[in-house]
């Protein structure tokens, strides 16, 4: 069962956000953990369901302003088939994932897009991101594990789930970045996008940001 | 004498090898040492490590060597924290922490590059833009608290290797220095000191520091970083050699218990040493004036730290948790 507090329901991106960083007002029901040895609150398990992931405002205008560029600069990575040189390991599995016995790179996106049009029922129509032969010894794992999109009710929904969000730094480049993805699907098969649901298994907010979310809300 | 003021960058829970790294710290070379008062006692240990390190906190609070800290306003759970509680020795006012956070951006945003890593492995640009800003974010919280070296957390250590500055030596050079030079004496473990042993040692550690942070001047390498350890421990530990030898001091064994007694013919000089030596309550209270009296006060100081440290260790089979392994 998913507790009141791990589930937030908004019309946009951005006030899905905000609201998420509502739950962490009141530190007395979360988790205390350490973020790669870095003290913080936890949100376990957090649901995040946007009706409109395609409408304004993407980005709320509580969150950092001199970040925006690296949320444009993930969605860019996230969207782009990038070459050989390039270093995005999310969008290197989502273009180019190594198949086995030399069998050429999986594009996935391809695939999914192609699956949808001829099955548009299918629940099968998943992405994978996590790779354990990698990601269980890497430092950096990837965040986004599945993101899965199917047809359904003349629309296209998703739903991503991910591993780790940091709620005030990174998780509006993990929602816009998705939430256009989902877009360029939905043009692709020619349907509106639908819904988005994320499931974050973890939420945190690092010791050093509680202030701050404090004061950002404040100011909103 | 110039203060050493350490930023403890820990994770939320501290158990017996943190509080460890403290007592080492605060013998060997920290006036202060700063910690989160958010910081809880590990949950899941025994109620005697537990018990141990509420003990050993509250200890080194009482004696100075300890110090909490916090932002102003700061959202905290109502769960038992440190033991000796109350509110924050120090506090980061609201305007400082909001001018902090936006300059810790502002250098982010404009080293964006550094963050991500030329030759970095594979990345997605959020998780390193993140571990960027913990690692300004420790920066600016020790000029805000003018800590001058970080004792850094091995578990969050991981966000600091790329960057070396004065704050992560003590990490990276100095506290290797102090394990080698521990494990070549045969010093005893210093976090299973008793209270009144530890603040003997503090009020000898200044001069000591300062001889090590001397000897370690422009020796730090990362490239040949265990030839410089080897180098500068060598060079304390040559040093305190040949002062025991000086002085004549040896160590015997009777109905059990050792001592550290001068040899027959020993020197003015040891007497005047050894006398302190063994009374810790004059010790504490002279130490200045001695070393401003005594002809050879300055060249010794530094080095009556470890001879503390020798003789405590002889004098008293102090329970030990496993010792450390040194890596040299």
């Amino acid at each position: 069962m998913v507790a009141a507090h791990q589930y937030i329901r908004a019309e946009t991106l951005a006030a899905a956000w905000e609201a998420s960083l509502k739950l962490f007002l009141n530190p007395d029901g979360l988790n205390r953990y350490d973020s790669r040895g870095e003290p913080c609150y936890e949100v376990e398990d957090l649901v995040l369901v946007i009706k409109h992931p395609d409408r304004a405002p993407r980005i709320s205008p509580l969150f950092p302003a001199q970040f925006v560029p690296l949320v444009d600069a993930f969605t860019d990575r996230l969207l782009a088939p990038q070459g050989k040189g390039e270093r995005s390991v999310v969008n290197g599995r989502l273009f180019r994932w190594r198949r086995k016995r030399g069998a050429g790179d999986l594009n996935q996106l391809e695939t999914i897009v192609e699956q949808i049009r001829t099955n548009p029922n299918s629940r099968a129509t998943i992405m994978g991101f996590w790779d354990p032969e990698q990601d269980l010894a890497s430092a950096t794992p990837v965040g986004p594990l599945i993101a899965y999109f199917r047809a359904r009710s003349g629309r296209l929904n998703a739903t991503l789930v991910t591993r780790s969000i940091d709620a005030l730094n990174g998780a509006t480049a993990i929602l816009v970045g998705f939430a256009a993805l989902q877009s360029a699907i939905a043009l692709r098969i020619g349907l509106p996008s639908g819904q988005l649901t994320v499931l974050a298994l973890s939420y945190h907010v690092h010791d050093m940001d509680m202030p701050r979310v404090v004061d950002s809300l404040g100011r909103g | 004498m110039k203060q050493l003021r350490m930023l403890y960058t820990s994770s939320v829970f501290v158990n017996p090898d943190d509080v460890r790294r403290m007592t080492e710290a605060a013998v060997f070379i920290a006036n202060e040492i700063l910690i989160p008062a958010s910081v809880q006692i590990q949950p899941g240990l025994s109620r005697e490590d537990t018990r141990w390190v509420a003990t050993r906190l509250a200890e080194l609070h009482e004696l100075g060597a300890v110090s909490s800290w916090d932002v102003e306003g700061a959202l905290r759970q109502k769960v038992p924290s440190l033991p000796f509680g109350g509110a924050p020795d120090r506090i980061i006012d609201r305007e400082t922490y909001l001018m902090m956070n936006a300059l810790v951006d502002e250098r982010l945003m404009e080293q964006r590059n550094v963050f991500l890593g030329d030759e970095a492995n594979e990345y997605d640009g959020i998780t390193e833009i993140v571990l960027g800003r913990h690692t300004l974010w420790r920066f600016a919280v020790a000029q805000a608290l003018g800590a001058n070296r970080a004792l850094v957390d091995p578990r969050a250590q991981g966000a600091m290797n790329q960057f070396f500055s004065d704050l992560d030596r003590y990490q990276k050079f100095e506290s290797l220095v102090l394990r080698r030079i521990e494990y070549r004496l045969g010093l005893p473990d210093v976090s299973q000191l008793d209270m009144r042993d530890i603040e003997v040692c503090r009020d000898l550690m200044p001069s000591f520091r300062e001889m090590l942070l001397d000897a370690a001047e422009g020796q730090y390498d990362e490239l040949s970083l265990n030839d410089a350890v080897e180098r500068v421990a060598t060079e304390i530990t040559e040093a305190f050699l040949a002062l025991t030898a000086r002085l004549e001091i040896r160590t015997v064994s009777t109905r059990g218990r050792t001592w550290v007694v001068p040899a027959s013919g020993f020197k003015e000089a040891a007497w005047d040493i050894v006398q302190m030596l063994f009374a810790p309550i004059i010790l504490a209270k002279y130490t200045k004036l001695f070393f401003d009296w005594h002809r050879d006060g300055k060249r010794l100081a530094p080095l009556l730290l470890l001879l503390r440290l020798r003789e405590i260790g002889s004098r008293r089979q102090a329970p030990r948790l496993p010792r450390r392994q040194d890596n040299g």
